[in-house]
């Protein structure tokens, strides 16, 4: 019996490691199957702003388009605060890496926080931004009735006195530009974060700050912007007509700054499935060609349509490699301590 | 612009052809008003697609008809339950829920209805008169004005702790604090999250709320057999129309605070970032102030009820002003309403008045008919909603413990909530308990961050100089205002006090909160 059952024994373990062997096959060949039907499921987003704003209208129209070139919807969650730090954690600490989590954030003002508060997670270690899609230039704006009519006479007054400027928040490529400014020049700025866009048109258009400072591409009736930090052109010119570039009034050489929503992924996971990673990219760059995406950006008015233009992965990781290079070079001036 | 009385008519007369959405949409607002943690904003975002294929004149009317109604029908579970499912509605348990222990959950419901309703047309209309100069009032107020405000909220802290200042400051004080978790608004730097990045945004507002009023509230009731005192006098006061009709009497006796505290809802509501929760704290502080029983207040008071849903429903008209006056949200609403009327090709801002005033208008009428609908939708439902008191605590604790989780999670969807609603249910539970003022901590943790933000704000604009809070004329006159409010008031409770010594009878003078 001992023989017997040893022989038994043998036998069924003979079965079963053929089994195992056989279902890994089939198991692997299914997996392989299901790789290529990448993706499998409701892509789930995370945007780390609130909604109403921007990014929930640009979101919107983008996946309107989107969805039927990668053949799955997308659902979104808004998570908002802390500059968008809340947003990230959630991604990189809650969302499995499977390649249909998502995010959709602002590059440069997110890896201005990246490099200021150092939240749980490494740049550009964990994470791909892979399709840019609007280009928001940062400049110096006022109200239709303040008595500024260039960027050199708020200058000018603000090597006199302090200039009060408001900014949606401090970690913001804007921000940065006004200190560039201030440092090139030796104007003096008080910049004054009002914690949102809508707070901080108020406090321009009712006079309690004198200029704002920030992105160009949201409209404000009567509101003139009179520089923009660009290296080359301003990309808006069409929709806001000629500003002049900062750089060129001035002599200074303040590098090209403006805010790009981008879409991102975990970069450990596009690196593991290359071949879903590019359908990925492929897919929402061709979205770009869609004329329902310009329809819909332009009847929404959500961003200029001249300022809607594809970046890839490489033009986006630079952008935010530069950022953080940027934010890290004016931190005393963005953090408390 | 519109001009003449004619197309203000025309206006109105096709709003009402929008009845078909705007009744189901004031059924479901009141739902939703109703069910603690949701609120319009929620529903509207998951409604957005629907929204989005009707035409822009519809979506409006559906849109401002569920905001409207669920601010209503936020009034009912803070009025029978203690369980307020938005900022805003905190004030309205400190009266309604005591009305509803004492039975008279009847006559609150009417009252919050009747109020709501009125302060709602009134400042409707108001809206559709004054539209330009309220715009350019939105845009009068400055920081340093708001400092002044929240101020003017802030000192009713001290207000309702006469009992026992030191405690009642001591919990207000604790309030604050409990304000000041989360990110600063300068920096961005996080403080005393402890890692949790749940509290980044600061301590969630809805779950502290139900935690403190509700949960504690449930904790007591566990020692009584009924949520009315008692239950036989109850049962007869929820029986037929009486209380109803008493609510509709007291709201018409005091029409002029009802005017007065859904205006101050209206130019608070105008102002972006501000709102229902400020609102209804300031319109209450003013309508003790004025009143010749502040010592009713919080004692079942409908005056104070009065006060508190009038300003909410103000500040919905309020909100709409600044979005199409000139393309800025005044609260989350608007903004989800700013989306449609993007999405929809409207240019938001002065313009819209003259290119297309039919639409800007409408919004205000749809609101108005939505008003008109809601008097014949609700106040007969005040009767039989208010025989809630009557069912057996046994039954209704569970029941209101089941509701804080629902309401906790639903506005944000993080578990983290649930435990925030617990830990502020047992604060609150040793503040009753102890003697410490439960309203104190939560103006505290209300408006303690609007504070802080309106400050710090100030400050870094006078780059530091105290003398900013002094700056501005409208802050200096609200200045001045508020410090003779204070002397009002201690006028008032001295002559109070010594009526009460040299007096007869003394009123009964347990802290009612």
């Amino acid at each position: 019996m001992p023989d017997e059952a040893a022989f038994m024994n043998r036998r069924g373990f003979f079965k079963i490691a053929g089994s195992v062997v056989a279902a890994s096959a089939i198991g692997g060949a299914a997996g392989q199957v299901i790789a290529a039907n990448y993706p499998s499921r409701t892509f789930d987003v995370i945007v780390p702003t609130r909604e109403g704003g921007g990014a929930d209208g640009l979101s919107r129209a983008f996946i309107n388009s989107w969805k039927d070139k990668i053949g799955q919807d997308f659902e979104r969650q808004f998570s908002p605060g802390a500059a968008g730090q809340v947003g990230y954690e959630l991604y990189f600490k809650q969302r499995e890496m499977d390649g249909s989590n998502l995010l959709f954030g602002n590059v440069s003002a997110e890896m201005i926080m990246y490099a200021l508060q150092k939240p749980d997670f490494r740049f550009p270690e964990d994470i791909y931004y892979f399709c840019g899609i609007d280009t928001d230039p940062c400049g110096i704006w006022v109200s239709g009735e303040s008595p500024f009519t260039s960027v050199e006479e708020v200058v000018e007054t603000a090597m006199k006195r302090p200039v009060s400027i408001a900014v949606s928040r401090l970690p913001h490529p804007g921000t940065i530009g006004l200190l560039a400014l201030a440092e090139a020049t030796g104007a003096q700025f008080n910049i004054v974060p009002y914690g949102g866009g809508n707070p901080q048109v108020v406090a321009v258009l009712n006079g309690e700050a004198e200029c704002g400072g920030g992105g160009t591409a949201g409209y404000i009736e009567g509101a003139r912007i009179l520089g923009v930090f660009d290296r080359e052109e301003f990309v808006l010119a069409e929709t806001r007509g000629d500003v002049p570039l900062i750089n060129e009034v001035f002599g200074t050489d303040i590098p090209s700054l403006y805010s790009t929503r981008s879409w991102a992924v975990h970069r450990s996971w596009a690196d593991a499935n290359p071949d879903d990673y590019k359908v990925l990219q492929d897919t929402s760059a061709a979205v770009f060609d869609d004329p329902r995406f310009k329809e819909e950006i332009v009847q929404s008015g959500v961003t200029p349509w001249d300022g809607v233009r594809f970046r890839d992965q490489s033009t986006c990781m630079a952008l935010a490699q530069s950022m953080v290079e940027l934010a890290t070079k004016y931190g005393d001036q963005l953090t408390a301590g | 612009m519109l001009s003449g009385w004619e197309n203000y008519g025309t206006l109105f007369i096709a709003s009402f052809t929008h009845l078909w959405i705007i009744i189901p949409a004031v059924v479901l607002g009141i739902l939703v008003g109703a069910i603690p943690g949701f609120s319009a904003q929620n529903t509207l975002l998951i409604l957005l697609p629907l929204t989005l294929v009707m035409d822009i004149d519809t979506s409006m009317a559906f849109m401002v008809s569920v905001y409207c109604a669920s601010h209503m029908g936020a009034g009912i579970p803070a009025i029978l339950i203690n369980m307020p499912g938005t900022g805003g509605h905190a004030a309205t348990c400190l009266d309604g829920f005591a009305m509803t222990k004492q039975g008279r959950s009847q006559e609150a419901l009417a009252i919050s209805a009747f109020a709501s309703v009125v302060g709602g047309l009134f400042t409707t209309i108001l809206a559709i008169a004054f539209l330009p100069l309220l715009s350019r009032m939105g845009l009068y107020l400055h920081s340093v004005d708001m400092v002044v405000i929240m101020v003017f909220g802030l000192c009713l802290i001290a207000m309702i702790a006469t009992d026992d200042l030191v405690k009642g400051l001591i919990a207000g004080f604790f309030g604050l604090l409990m304000g000041v978790v989360g990110t600063d608004f300068i920096y961005g730097t996080p403080r005393a999250t402890f890692g949790f990045i749940e509290l980044y945004e600061g301590v969630p507002l809805v779950p502290a709320l139900i935690g403190l009023l509700a949960i504690s509230e449930a904790m007591v009731m566990f020692e009584r057999e009924s949520v009315a005192l008692s239950s036989q006098e109850a049962r007869q006061k929820v029986s037929g129309w009486t209380g109803t009709f008493e609510g509709i009497r007291q709201c018409i006796r005091q029409w002029w605070i009802l005017a007065w505290t859904s205006f101050i809802g209206l130019l608070i509501g105008i102002v972006p970032g501000a709102g229902a929760s400020i609102a209804s704290f300031v319109a209450y502080a003013q309508a003790r102030l004025f009143s010749s029983d502040p010592q009713s207040f919080g004692r079942g008071s409908p005056t104070g009820l009065i006060a508190a849903e009038s300003s909410n429903n103000g500040v919905t008209s309020g909100t709409l002003v600044p979005l199409l006056a000139i393309g800025v949200p005044g609260g989350t609403t608007a903004a989800v309403m700013a989306v449609v009327l993007q999405y929809n090709g409207v240019l938001l801002g002065p313009r819209l008045f003259t290119d297309r005033p039919e639409t800007a208008y409408g919004i205000f009428f749809s609101m108005l008919a939505a008003y008109i609908v809601m008097v014949f939708l609700v106040l007969p439902l005040a009767r039989y909603v208010g025989t809630i008191v009557l069912v057996p605590t046994r039954v209704l604790v569970p029941l209101i413990l089941s509701l804080t989780v629902v309401a906790s999670l639903a506005n944000r969807g993080y578990v983290f909530d649930i435990y925030v609603a617990l830990v502020f249910g047992v604060i609150g539970y040793i503040c009753r308990r102890t003697g410490y003022n439960v309203i104190a901590v939560l103006i505290g943790v209300l408006l303690g961050p609007l504070f802080e933000q309106y400050l710090l704000r100030s400050l870094r604009l006078g780059q530091g100089d105290l003398q900013i809070l002094f700056s501005s004329s409208i802050g200096n006159t609200l200045w001045g205002l508020l410090a003779l409010s204070l002397a009002l008031q201690w006028w008032k409770g001295r002559k109070m006090r010594r009526a009460l010594r040299d007096g007869p009878a003394a009123k009964e003078t347990i802290n009612p909160y």
